[in-house]
């Protein structure tokens, strides 16, 4: 509730502040989505289109894969639709950061529910101001669409070994997200392993490989998030909407 | 169709199913949720979520998955050595060239 005293200014610079670094880092995340994307012949504009509409990364990967290879439209939906699934529980979780902003302004920041901008949202403290968030995802949004332009424009010229390097950036940052808090919660600690050990399961045994990815990775984080629910109930007090 | 139309449709199409997820429960869920078991369900879930999303298919974001290991073990040290999240991927993007190259040059990867 603190941010409600701070004019609007001032918290969006605060949130602009806070995603710097992602800004800084979905640079070279898209760089490498627009360099693959123009180097399988893509035409540059809809590759630039596809990044400022859409602002996701697995998302638009596979359904610019499947542009290249001519997939009908409603197959495209539905991959695309089932990766990003996964906004659905962060939407739901950042709904209680979010209480009593009115719908427009929901409808508007639900643009910027991507996992890094969602991640650094919900480790603020409290309720966050509507302000803060759109300056928390304006500067990754500009960050993914300079990247996505830089790469097409370089796609002609960057050596395959380079973009290749560049595919882990995106899970280093995840890393960079989750061990530090990790490393202070056992529950947390848990709840991360749990969901490694679920996805490893779906990625490695008979059957359970033939789930799609993005259910695979939704259920994986139903079932570890579920169990640490009940095995490590919360403190009334540390309730992540409490404000 | 022409192939520009099939492009443009295909890009509304992946806004389309992109923007649903991530605004439907935002703009249904208005209400705080009370019972204690989702409170602490909703607390765990970003990091199951990015647990689950990292490994093991940051092994596959490469050219190898020797320099996926090798760039994912130095992205793990740098984020227990307490860095940000830039410092984090330009270290892990950094280790995964140099294994990478080193691989070419002992002719044991071939990127197309």
């Amino acid at each position: 509730m603190e941010h409600k005293k701070q004019g609007r200014g001032s918290r969006f610079g605060e949130g602009f502040r806070c995603g710097l670094p992602v800004m800084l880092g979905y640079f070279p995340v898209s760089f490498a989505f627009a360099v693959t994307a123009v180097g399988s012949s893509l035409p540059w504009p809809v590759v630039l289109l596809i990044s400022l509409t859409n602002f996701t990364s697995a998302g638009q990967a596979a359904g610019a894969g499947l542009l290249i290879t001519g997939a009908p439209l409603p197959e495209i939906g539905v991959t695309v639709l089932i990766i990003n699934i996964r906004y659905l529980l962060m939407s739901l979780s950042l709904s209680q950061k979010l209480t009593g902003m009115p719908l427009l302004k929901r409808l508007l920041l639900a643009n910027g529910v991507t996992d890094e901008i969602f991640f650094l949202a919900m480790q603020q403290e409290g309720r966050i101001s509507g302000w803060f968030f759109a300056g928390l995802a304006a500067g990754p949004y500009l960050g993914w669409g300079l990247g996505t332009l830089a790469g097409t424009l370089a796609g002609e010229i960057l050596p395959p070994s380079l973009s290749s390097a560049l595919g882990i950036a995106l899970f280093a940052m995840f890393v960079a997200i989750v061990v530090p808090q990790a490393k202070k919660s056992l529950p947390l600690l848990s709840a991360a392993l749990l969901a490694v050990g679920f996805s490893c399961l779906f990625r490695y045994l008979p059957l359970l490989n033939r789930v799609p990815s993005g259910w695979a990775l939704i259920l994986s984080a139903v079932a570890a998030s579920a169990l640490c629910a009940v095995r490590f109930p919360l403190a009334p007090a540390s309730s992540p909407a409490s404000s | 169709m022409s192939p520009w139309c099939y492009w443009l449709l295909g890009v509304v199409v992946m806004a389309a199913v992109t923007y649903i997820p991530r605004m439907l429960p935002l703009s249904l869920m208005r209400k705080r949720i009370e019972s204690p078991f989702l409170q602490a369900f909703l607390f765990y879930m970003p990091v199951a979520v990015l647990g689950a999303m990292t490994f093991p298919a940051a092994l596959y974001a490469t050219s190898s998955v020797y320099s996926a290991a090798a760039g994912l073990t130095a992205a793990l040290l740098m984020a227990l050595w307490g860095r940000g999240l830039l410092s984090t991927a330009v270290v892990s993007a950094a280790v995964v060239f140099a294994v990478e190259t080193a691989m070419l040059m002992a002719g044991v990867l071939h990127i197309s």
